[in-house]
């Protein structure tokens, strides 16, 4: 079971809905407080197993959990890329566990792969809470693709 | 009671080469948010909403009339655990729509009778079909170990209807919403002419609108 940074897990919870609070609580638990796993396993979700769907378009995922977690170290580290969106965050360039970071962050995303943010948003919440507890400065001097 | 022509929509997309009908969804708040199934939603981005050609279902839905007028709409909520997503207009849109209050499957009893409405076979045509069929069992489904309350409806269900509301008369209620059909998953199968034989069976899967009821 890895230990949990609770402070920073219980900021990125109270930006969620009650409903995804619940999700988030119960994978975490069920996945050994693994959060990068939790937050790919919602990425990818796809409702009850056994199931075969009967709607939806041809349109297939074109956003891997890999690429969407260097996007979110590129918007975190100060890459030219999001000049524009980090503007948004002007009384605070901090990075935080708030809806408002949250909402830019993953806005900004989706808008580059051409995605919805709702879709992203409680997966970056979940990705930005290790970035948080061990610090943005040490996170960004890593050296990791990924 | 509202009729159900102004409470049942087909969902789509704008291609832009043209609108692609995607699925089924339902109205559940007075402001015209909708219901659907998040797959029918997902990876889309210029989602729409078909405009109703009747008032009546009484009346005789034209199978050749290609026109259609559709409302811009964005995603609200996404509950990709369950498969349910809530789509909002994406233009201010008249917020007194009168729909159904949201119930669950705990308040219906196996073998009562349930009214599934959608747009069965919605790729080729859009004709709002009301079915009538038995709740057959009450299931918990599992998705990543999160398990959810479900019903089993006596139906064979077919592409397009996923979104479909589930209406209970004996209380008035919209119950649930059709997600799919019951089909292993595992182990691969035989397609035949782009179908799989496995899909072609009565055990309708519907998730209880209790979960619809948290994301609003």
């Amino acid at each position: 079971m890895i230990d949990l940074p609770k402070q920073y897990l219980e900021e990125a919870l109270s930006c969620l809905k009650f409903y995804q609070q619940e999700d988030i609580k119960s994978l975490l638990l069920s996945n050994e407080n693994d959060i990068e796993k939790v937050a790919r396993i919602y990425l990818y979700a796809q409702g009850a197993s056994n199931t075969v769907k009967f709607g939806g378009g041809s349109s297939t995922d074109n956003l891997f959990f890999d690429i969407l977690k260097l996007e979110v170290k590129k918007f975190v580290c100060g890459d030219s890329k999001y000049d524009s969106e980090r503007k948004k965050l002007k009384e605070t360039s901090e990075v935080c566990l708030s809806k408002r970071y949250l909402t830019i962050c993953s806005a900004a995303i989706a808008t580059n792969y051409g995605l919805i943010a709702t879709a992203l948003y409680v997966v970056v919440s979940l990705i930005l809470v290790p970035i948080i507890s061990i610090g943005v400065t040490a996170y960004c001097s890593l050296d990791t693709a990924t | 009671m509202p009729s159900m022509t102004e409470i049942v929509y087909l969902i789509g997309t704008n291609t832009g080469t043209g609108i692609e009908p995607l699925g089924t969804g339902f109205l559940v708040a007075s402001d015209g948010r909708i219901a659907t199934a998040h797959h029918v939603i997902r990876n889309e981005q210029s989602l729409v909403m078909f405009l109703p050609k009747t008032n009546n279902l009484n009346s005789y839905q034209d199978t050749t009339d290609r026109k259609c007028k559709v409302l811009p709409m964005v995603i609200d909520e996404i509950d990709p655990i369950r498969d349910i997503a809530i789509l909002k207009p994406a233009v201010r849109v008249q917020q007194n729509a009168v729909t159904l209050s949201l119930g669950s499957f705990d308040e219906v009893s196996v073998d009562k009778e349930l009214h599934i409405f959608g747009f069965p076979h919605c790729k080729h045509r859009t004709v709002l079909t009301m079915q009538r069929a038995e709740l057959g069992a009450k299931i918990l489904l599992e998705s990543n170990t999160i398990k959810s309350e479900h019903a089993v409806v006596n139906f064979q269900s077919r592409p397009g209807q996923s979104g479909s509301m589930v209406y209970a008369p004996c209380i008035n209620q919209i119950v649930g919403m059709l997600v799919g059909t019951f089909a292993p998953t595992t182990g691969g199968f035989v397609s035949m002419n782009g179908i799989n034989p496995e899909e072609l069976n009565q055990t309708t899967h519907c998730i209880s609108a209790k979960y619809i009821k948290n994301m609003l």
